[in-house]
């Protein structure tokens, strides 16, 4: 008898745990939110950015070229060398992307951090060259020049390479300095890829900025933090910045676009004391108020 | 007309006295996933023996659902004790949700036809106190139910013509004295 009694609560006790297990409070759920959601911002940031001019040369009467920025290439054929480390013959094609404007950094999404830090900017290049479509590299100790147009050149600029990490472009100081000339700067570089003349302004410390929404879905939406002490660019990824130095006055612009091809936008200005958590929601704008904004940052 | 009333009820309740067949209760329920309370009647058939028949109807009216159910239940007893009986339950019914409009459960209607598997317990006396946990199949829900039930000509040891002391006696007719 005694177990017996024994048996009756613990059956009991596990029926309703039993039971409890599968329960839901699907009546009384309030319902689920349906947060906005965006196709990828690249559709849009691609079809504004810079296109990446093609030079053909054909000849050593036009080796020195000049992009629709400004930025002069002095080099020859060469120092270029094929996969096999042949020289080369010509025709041949040098490539050049010039990202001068925090525009056309956010538009091509090529923030100027480096290791984490982010670095004051003179503007962003990117040489290329290729044979018959096979790409060309430098041959060693033969270096190729380049001018970067500059009305009030910073002696303190260095030369930095840019290296895709996978999920974004990072920039390694060469401690090359330029030679600041009356065109703006003049670099050397060993090797073809993304130049930056930059100086390192974050020192490895600082506040964090992180975006949330209860409207809007944020993961295919465009996030940049702009400094325009330094022309910073950063760009955020999963919703979270890196470090930015403490007092830094940043600008925020999030864009959007949706599976109807309208743009969306969230934008402010504000000074970095402490990390924060911004709760934004995106409004509607068009494409010529966006580029406008960005043309004024 | 009230002479035929009055024999009417007379002739029902000496029915139900005479039977012990018949209990009349109610019971407050508190249903754990839509937070709501609820009160309930019932009428029990048969309820001292192992399989009762129990027609009822429930009514939440605090708390985010509203609804009342009308059905019928079958109570089967498993063990009985020297004070409490356990029982096993099943009960079909129809329910009426009240504010389903109001929910954002996908596929809410107003109207459902529910069953509920139980454990219940309760004791042999004439007020039977009971306690159900009970869980509902179609909105995989669990409700407590605690009431009372009463068991009519449980208790007719004072003065009942049918007291069984009495009848010992051997009560005879004048007649034959």
């Amino acid at each position: 008898m005694r177990t017996k009694k024994l048996l009756i609560p613990l059956t009991i006790l596990t029926t309703a745990i039993l039971i409890n297990t599968s329960c839901k409070k699907d009546r009384i759920e309030p319902p689920e939110e349906t947060l906005n959601e965006y196709n990828s911002i690249n559709t849009y940031l691609d079809s504004k950015k810079q296109d990446e001019q093609e030079f053909i040369i054909t000849g050593p009467s036009n080796d020195t070229i000049t992009g629709n920025q400004g930025t002069k290439i002095i080099g020859g054929k060469n120092c270029l060398r094929d996969a096999n480390g042949d020289t080369v013959d010509y025709p041949f094609s040098i490539y050049l992307v010039e990202l001068y404007t925090p525009k056309d950094m956010m538009y091509w999404q090529m923030p100027t951090v480096g290791g984490g830090n982010i670095l004051e900017t003179d503007g962003e290049i990117r040489i290329r060259a290729e044979e018959n479509g096979q790409a060309l590299t430098l041959a060693p100790s033969c270096p190729y020049e380049f001018w970067m147009p500059n009305g009030a050149p910073n002696s303190s600029m260095t030369i930095f390479t840019g290296a895709d990490n996978g999920s974004f472009v990072d920039w390694t100081n060469t401690t090359t300095p330029f030679t600041i000339i009356p065109y703006g700067y003049s670099g050397i570089t060993n090797t073809l890829g993304w130049l930056n003349a930059d100086i390192q302004v974050g020192t490895g410390s600082g506040h964090t900025l992180s975006f949330t929404s209860q409207v809007d879905d944020l993961t295919n939406v465009g996030t940049f933090i702009y400094f325009p002490a330094t022309q910073t660019v950063m760009q955020v990824y999963n919703s979270t910045s890196g470090l930015i130095p403490n007092g830094s006055s940043v600008k925020v612009v999030m864009m959007a676009q949706d599976a109807s091809g309208n743009l969306f936008s969230y934008t402010e200005s504000r000074t970095v004391n402490n990390s924060a958590t911004i709760d934004m929601a995106l409004t509607q704008t068009t494409d010529p108020i966006l580029t406008s904004h960005l043309d004024n940052l | 007309m009230k002479k035929i009333i009055s024999i009417l009820i007379l002739t029902l309740f000496s029915f139900i006295g005479s039977a012990q067949n018949i209990g009349i209760g109610g019971s407050a329920i508190y249903n754990f996933q839509s937070e709501s309370f609820g009160a309930g009647a019932r009428i029990s058939i048969n309820p001292n023996n192992n399989l009762s028949f129990v027609p009822q109807f429930s009514y939440f009216f605090a708390g985010p659902v509203s609804e009342w159910t009308a059905g019928l239940s079958l109570e089967l007893k498993v063990l009985k004790l020297k004070t409490f009986n356990f029982y096993i339950l099943g009960h079909g019914g129809y329910n009426n949700w009240l504010n389903s409009n109001a929910s954002a459960m996908e596929g809410a209607s107003p109207t459902n036809w529910n069953a509920e598997l139980g454990i219940g317990v309760t004791t042999n006396q004439c007020l039977r106190p009971f306690l159900e946990y009970r869980y509902n199949i179609k909105f995989q829900e669990t409700n407590l139910q605690l009431g009372l039930l009463y068991i009519f000509g449980c208790g007719n040891n004072n003065g009942s013509y049918r007291n069984p002391k009495r009848m010992k006696r051997g009560t005879v007719c004048p007649a034959y004295n």
